[in-house]
């Protein structure tokens, strides 16, 4: 996968539980899960919007574009 | 006051579950009971014993009918047959009325014709009536099961309709119908080999199953493939977040 997500090391960089994620975020664990450990296909603005939000940062802070080896 | 509306359709949700599985269940016990109903009757009609408060007895079922008349000069039983295809020309059937004496009967004229039965033929009709007993109630049984557990997988998936499961389910139903329209081909066929050598019928045998089960056969097939083309998009949107 080109895209990595980095909301693990965002949450511990806020110091700030998955749960205590989607509560801010209404969204739910397992939806967040599917995030935090790659399997998403695809992540929606207004999801984006919400993290960025919750966790105080900039979407470049989540997602991260490494090149395939 | 949403959790509560939220709470109220997830018991909605359970109780029309078990609602759909106890008239399923009823449906089967009904198709149960009819199968071994027409199985006695048959029985009755093919007994030597007179029947008691009945001089007549007729079962029609699964495009056969068995017919037992107790008159004064005998007892008769014939078999009709309503699907037969083949139909003979006005000048056939004029000819054979020509030729027919007036007491013997004249088979294969109109498109449901009646077979006496006699000793020998018994063997046959008994097979023929067991086979599509078995075939109609166990495919109506069959069908009453899978609407079961499309109904229970779809209360566990959230109501969601294009799952694996779903269409695993789809494909076995495609599979099921399709050898019922061949068990109904294969009989059907049996039937006119039968008829055509006993009774000179000149049936065709390109017979055809039943047109219900082929179009129901159609009707999943295309749900299928519709399906399993849906499958991996509802998989994608899934794992969008």
């Amino acid at each position: 996968m080109a895209i990595i997500v980095n909301l693990d090391v965002m949450l511990a960089k806020r110091k700030m539980s998955l749960t205590e994620l989607s509560e801010k975020v209404d969204l739910t664990i397992s939806n967040l899960s599917i995030l935090k450990t790659g399997k998403a296909k695809a992540i929606r603005f207004s999801t984006l919007e919400a993290i960025c939000e919750a966790l105080d940062c900039q979407p470049g802070d989540i997602l991260e574009f490494r090149e395939d080896e | 006051m949403i959790e509560k509306i939220k709470d109220w359709m997830v018991w909605a949700e359970t109780y029309l579950l078990w609602g759909m599985i106890i008239v399923l269940v009823g449906l089967s016990v009904i198709f149960i009971w009819e199968g071994i109903n027409d199985f006695r009757t048959f029985n009755q009609i093919m007994q030597d014993e007179p029947i008691t408060g009945l001089d007549e007895s007729e079962i029609k079922k699964i495009n056969l009918s068995f017919t037992r008349i107790e008159t004064e000069s005998g007892r008769y039983r014939y078999a009709s047959v309503r699907n037969l295809v083949y139909h003979k020309s006005q000048d056939e059937i004029a000819a054979t009325l020509q030729q027919a004496d007036a007491d013997s009967p004249i088979a294969g004229i109109s498109s449901s014709p009646s077979f006496l039965i006699n000793e020998q033929h018994t063997d046959f009709w008994r097979t023929q009536f067991i086979l599509r007993l078995v075939l109609h109630y166990g495919g109506l049984i069959l069908l009453c099961i899978f609407f079961g557990i499309f109904g229970y997988l779809n209360l566990k998936q959230d109501n969601k309709l294009l799952t694996r499961e779903v269409e695993q389910l789809l494909g076995a139903s495609f599979f099921l119908a399709f050898m019922g329209w061949i068990g109904y081909y294969m009989l059907n066929r049996w039937t006119i080999r039968f008829l055509n050598s006993e009774f000179n019928l000149a049936e065709s045998t390109a017979a055809l199953g039943p047109n219900e089960i082929f179009f129901t056969m159609l009707g999943l097939m295309l749900a299928y493939s519709l399906i399993a083309k849906a499958v991996p998009v509802q998989e994608e949107q899934d794992l969008t977040v």
